[in-house]
């Protein structure tokens, strides 16, 4: 079904960037949508890498005895919102050849083991491996709930980085990543650009896009129809990317009541991410200076896009895997000598809560927990029906790694927001025996989205089901 | 069977040489992929060596004799389906529209970054196409469309006021299709770009041209080189039309679309016999964009790209400025674009006895400063620099911030200029061993030594750390330097592992010496010229190939200048395998 779009070619361009005190909306009617919040969840993803220290994560309780850890401390005004997942581990990362951080990064959000091949370098002895080996769950919830919108799913990177497995997190099937936007301006533009604009003109580009389509499709088919292996996967892949195109040409921008077009992001793309052989970034601390400018503008991209109801679905990585991202603003205690003061560099240092380089994280950790609760301040701000946006959200903050030092695989940082529209029992840390596969977190994301999964990923990681203790 | 990154006899040389077997086998990597139903096996690795190897000697085990690659029919390779890279795509735009520069290079600005394999942007494994990409294709093709038909002289073969629209249109798409394509247009290709005329057209006939470009740029035979090929006598065997072969030398040699000279020939039915290629091929280097495809191969090929990116201390190297940056990555291009067009040997590579500076890069290294303007060929201190190796900016982009790594320096030497693929370390090496610090009462050389005390780390780093130690004479920036902190810079070294390069050295200038004289050098060279010209890694089924033009190679008297012309006449380039050969 389309949506009746004339009476909603309405957009406002919102004079100040900071302000997301919202237009008027006596001039409209209340979306049908919005009006009824349960059929119009949201989910995000954030992803931070390089694992966690333990001690200072660890919380405890639910309702008045909840108690957040140290890391978690910046988002205490969201205490009643959140949920702490410990204890569990990604199985699928324990399998096949990488190294830690590709293994996890892959495992993490598909919930399966690393297709073979020798694409990535492994660490000594293996054979290296290929992409991960299925759909993410942001790609998978996304292809149930995102048909009305005008993206199925909006996924954006803090840095820009050539793809590979620690820079993506995506996977919209078997080996094929998803490339995220990392220049704000270019992701504004397609995410906003037709806001605003003449609906004759749109209607006119939107009827030459599809001639264009329609005939690029079917030599796509024919080329297609005369190759075979990897060739022919390749150009499907492809294929597939523009008949998505195809398909969205109608769905046209701004169509919810809440909608507001945010200021043009005066940045463009972050320095590249340049790594040597063996995946590890060249460090580059100069370049590190805009990021927390950059976190603000990516998150009034996200926010005005879920307002909008571009998308349903969001990822954000705010640092690829492995980041060498210099914190410099955050003045971290002294960590040894010779040692460069950034991320992946002191993770991989003694991580005992008392040393430098352990107080180094869990500071680094408390700064990224900072920058989601802004996500989260960002939301509840924004009335949509009786309530805000953050009535139907739910984010999942996930991490490659448990332990940053160790670069296990265990006991990973997850951590859960918001109800998804009442669906989510918020305000506690769960309790889940040590061990657990994390493929159950991920069935209780697609259950919390609307989704009646009963497995996600490898369905050996899936005995059991949903998460016990976390259905409101 | 899976290719080594390097022919079983050298391997089994260098494990003796060493006595570091079990350690050496896990440390080096493979390169390439598993091919699968070679058809009778390939000639077994006896015959690689026969060929090019001198003075290996050891282990001829294997099944083909020298003899058995001139006997058989040409053995291609694989031959993926090659999408063009950004610097293609970009490249091959501006050829077709000269005048729309800007606007096609803030397109393709905006386009996501190829992901790179064994150095090189253009490998058609790697390159995929994901939904923000196939949209920037779009956009793309939309904007320089729009911009295109704004000058229609320009972009016209006809005068459509004179000719009428519709006759205009239908030879702009004709013509433009069939540069586009690099082919002429099938007769349904040919309606269909009309038909997006005519769809246009009641917009204006601007509209409707630029709806037939846009249509054109988006298409996979735009987008994509698909090849079909003819038969040969061998029916395993394709070979390329002559429209393919204009496509393959032209991407190849200018890292971008035929201009008409090629597409007339291949209308003409030429560029199927060795000799036509091979005067194409000539043609091609001989023109100005053959400059720029070389810098693009040695610069991938030489990681020297990164070196923009690279930032040092700025406490210890207040000289390290976006100035010295700048003219370090014009010394290194001005060196092999001279190395390779003019001097051409191979020796000369790492012997010559010059390098290129300016004044304030002499002022930056402490020489006198040349007395022309610019970059000039200025002799240097033999003792200290000679050939590509002592070129600053490798020096530093194989550094940290603040102290020198004879690891990278060392892997450079090893993946790069000897073709030894090395594993990446273990991930949870961390945990095992601390990372050698800056630590003032400890030279560089003292600091490392842990990794030929441990065990876990010797097993890799002897193929590393005793050639990287051999250029501490140079500091993190490429200065020359006689103390490394307090301490005075040995700079001895070791190469090992190797078919003709082992034993010990003293200081970089002595390593290029070695080097320049090492067959397993030279053949790395074309071995790496072989991956730029197909985007792909050697495979078993290439060793007749590979060993062809290892022996050409050698016959030139290694002259780095004609690898480019044997590859093009190479089987691997003039052939496909009717089966893919296990794609």
């Amino acid at each position: 079904m389309r949506r009746n779009l004339s009476r909603r070619m309405f957009l406002r361009s919102a004079t100040t960037g900071a302000a997301l005190a919202l237009p008027l909306l006596s001039d409209f009617d209340h979306d049908a949508h919005a009006a009824d919040p349960t059929t119009f969840k949201r989910l995000i993803v954030i992803f931070t890498p390089n694992g966690t220290v333990t001690q200072a994560w660890k919380s405890s309780g639910s309702g008045a005895t909840f108690q957040l850890g140290e890391t978690l401390q910046p988002l205490a005004a969201h205490k009643n919102d959140i949920v702490v997942v410990p204890n569990l581990d990604m199985t699928c990362a324990m399998q096949g050849y990488g190294d830690a951080h590709g293994l996890g990064i892959g495992c993490m959000l598909t919930g399966t083991e690393l297709l073979p091949g020798d694409q990535f370098k492994a660490g000594m002895g293996g054979p290296g491996s290929g992409w991960p080996g299925g759909i993410s769950i942001d790609q998978y919830v996304a292809s149930k709930v995102g048909a009305m919108s005008k993206f199925q799913s909006l996924n954006f990177s803090m840095k820009r980085a050539s793809g590979t497995l620690w820079t993506r997190i995506s996977y919209g099937a078997p080996g094929q990543p998803v490339t995220p936007y990392d220049d704000p301006q270019v992701a504004f533009d397609k995410i906003f650009g037709d806001i605003g604009a003449d609906p004759a003109v749109l209607a006119r580009q939107t009827a030459r896009r599809r001639s264009v389509l329609d005939g690029v499709t079917r030599e796509f088919a024919t080329l297609s129809s005369s190759l075979s292996g990897a060739d022919k996967r390749k150009v499907e892949g492809h294929l597939a990317a523009v008949r998505d195109i195809e398909s969205r040409l109608d769905v046209m921008s701004g169509t919810s009541a809440i909608c507001y077009k945010p200021v043009r992001p005066t940045i463009s793309a972050s320095q590249e991410v340049i790594r040597n052989d063996t995946g590890m970034e060249i460090m580059n601390a100069a370049a590190d200076t805009d990021v927390p400018q950059r976190q603000t503008v990516w998150r009034q991209i996200m926010v005005a896009a879920l307002a909008c109801d571009l998308t349903r679905v969001t990822s954000f990585i705010m640092a690829p895997s492995r980041s060498d991202i210099f914190m410099n603003w955050l003045n971290l205690p002294g960590v040894p000598v010779g040692t460069p003061q950034s991320h992946h560099a002191y993770s991989h240092l003694d991580n005992s809560y008392a040393s430098p380089s352990g107080q180094a994280l869990v500071k680094t950790n408390q700064w990224y927990a900072s920058q989601i609760a802004n996500i989260i301040a960002d939301l509840k701000a924004t009335k949509e029906g009786a309530g805000t946006m953050w009535d139907n959200t739910v984010l999942f903050w996930c991490n490659e790694l448990g332990e940053g030092a160790g670069h296990t695989h265990t006991n990973i940082p997850f951590l859960l927001a918001g109800s998804a529209g009442g669906y989510i029992k918020t305000g506690q840390a769960l309790n889940i025996p040590a061990a657990t596969p994390h493929n159950r977190l991920l069935i209780s994301l697609c259950n919390a989205m609307g989704l009646p999964d009963t497995t996600f990923g490898n369905p050996k990681y899936c005995t059991g089901g949903a998460l016990p203790g976390l259905k409101a | 069977m899976k290719l080594q990154s390097q022919p079983a006899t050298q391997r089994r040389s260098m494990l003796s040489a060493v006595g570091l077997a079990i350690a050496l086998a896990s440390c080096q990597g493979q390169i390439g992929e598993a091919v699968n139903g070679a058809p009778g096996g390939p000639p077994g690795p006896g015959s690689t060596g026969a060929g090019t190897t001198t003075g290996t000697g050891a282990g001829t085990g294997g099944t083909g004799g020298p003899g058995t690659c001139a006997a058989a029919a040409p053995a291609p390779g694989r031959s993926p389906l090659r999408r063009l890279n950004r610097a293609e795509y970009r490249n091959t735009l501006r050829d077709l529209f000269p005048t729309l520069t800007k606007v096609i290079d803030a397109a393709v600005a905006t386009f996501p970054l190829d992901e790179e394999k064994l150095g090189f942007t253009n490998n058609a494994d790697a390159l995929t196409v994901t939904g923000f990409l196939a949209e920037q294709y779009m956009s793309s093709a939309e904007t320089v469309a729009a911009e295109a038909v704004k000058d229609l002289t320009t972009l016209l073969p006809c005068n459509h006021t004179t000719v009428g629209d519709d006759a205009c249109a239908k030879q702009f798409v004709d013509a433009f299709g069939t540069r586009a394509l690099r082919r002429p247009l099938t007769s349904d290709e040919s309606t269909r770009y009309f038909a997006m005329y005519t769809n246009g057209k009641p917009d204006g006939f601007e509209q409707g041209v630029s709806l037939a470009i846009t249509a054109i740029l988006e298409s996979p035979n735009f987008l994509y080189r698909p090849e079909t090929g003819v038969p040969t006598a061998n029916a395993s065997v394709l070979a390329l039309t002559p429209y393919e072969m204009a496509t393959r030398l032209s991407y190849f040699l200018w890292g971008s679309t035929p201009d008409t000279t090629p597409l007339d020939a291949a209308k003409a039915g030429k560029l199927v016999t060795p000799d036509d290629i091979t005067a194409q091929a000539r043609r091609m280097i001989a023109d100005s964009k053959a400059r720029q495809a070389a810098a693009t191969f040695h610069s991938e090929w030489l990681s020297v790209g990164i070196l923009g990116d690279k930032t040092k201390d700025k406490t210890l190297f207040p000289d390290w400025t976006v100035t010295a940056v700048s003219d370090l990555f014009q010394e290194i291009s001005s060196f092999v674009d001279y190395a390779f067009w003019t001097e051409g040997r191979s020796e000369k590579f790492f012997t010559a006895p010059y390098t290129f500076v300016d004044a304030s890069l002499a002022t930056f290294y402490g020489m006198t400063p040349p007395s022309g303007a610019g970059f000039v060929k200025t002799n240097v201190d033999v003792s200290q620099r000679s050939g590509i190796l002592t070129q600053g900016a490798l020096m530093a982009i194989f550094s940290y911030e603040n102290q020198t790594s004879p690891i990278h320096r060392g892997k450079f030497v090893r993946e790069r200029l000897l073709c030894q693929q090395l594993e990446s370390p273990p991930a949870d090496i961390a945990a095992k061993v601390k990372p050698p610090m800056v630590d003032p009462s400890l030279s560089t050389r003292d600091r490392f030594a842990a990794h030929s005390a441990e065990p876990v780390c010797a097993s890799c780093h002897h193929m590393m750390d005793p050639i990287g130690l051999g250029f501490e004479n140079f500091d993190p920036i490429g200065r020359w330097r006689t103390k490394d902190g307090k301490f005075d810079v040995i700079a001895t070294g070791t190469v090992n592992g190797t078919t003709d390069a082992d034993g010990q050295f003293n200081g970089a200038v002595e390593l290029g010496a070695r080097l320049a004289q090492s067959n397993q050098v030279r053949e790395c060279i074309v071995t790496q010229w072989f991956r730029f010209a197909n985007a792909r890694a050697e495979t078993d089924l290439d060793q007749c190939t590979m060993a062809a033009l290892k022996k050409s190679f050698a016959d030139s008297t290694h002259d780095m200048r004609e690898i480019p012309v044997l590859i093009a006449t190479s089987d691997a380039f003039r052939f496909r395998a009717a089966d893919g050969g296990g794609q």
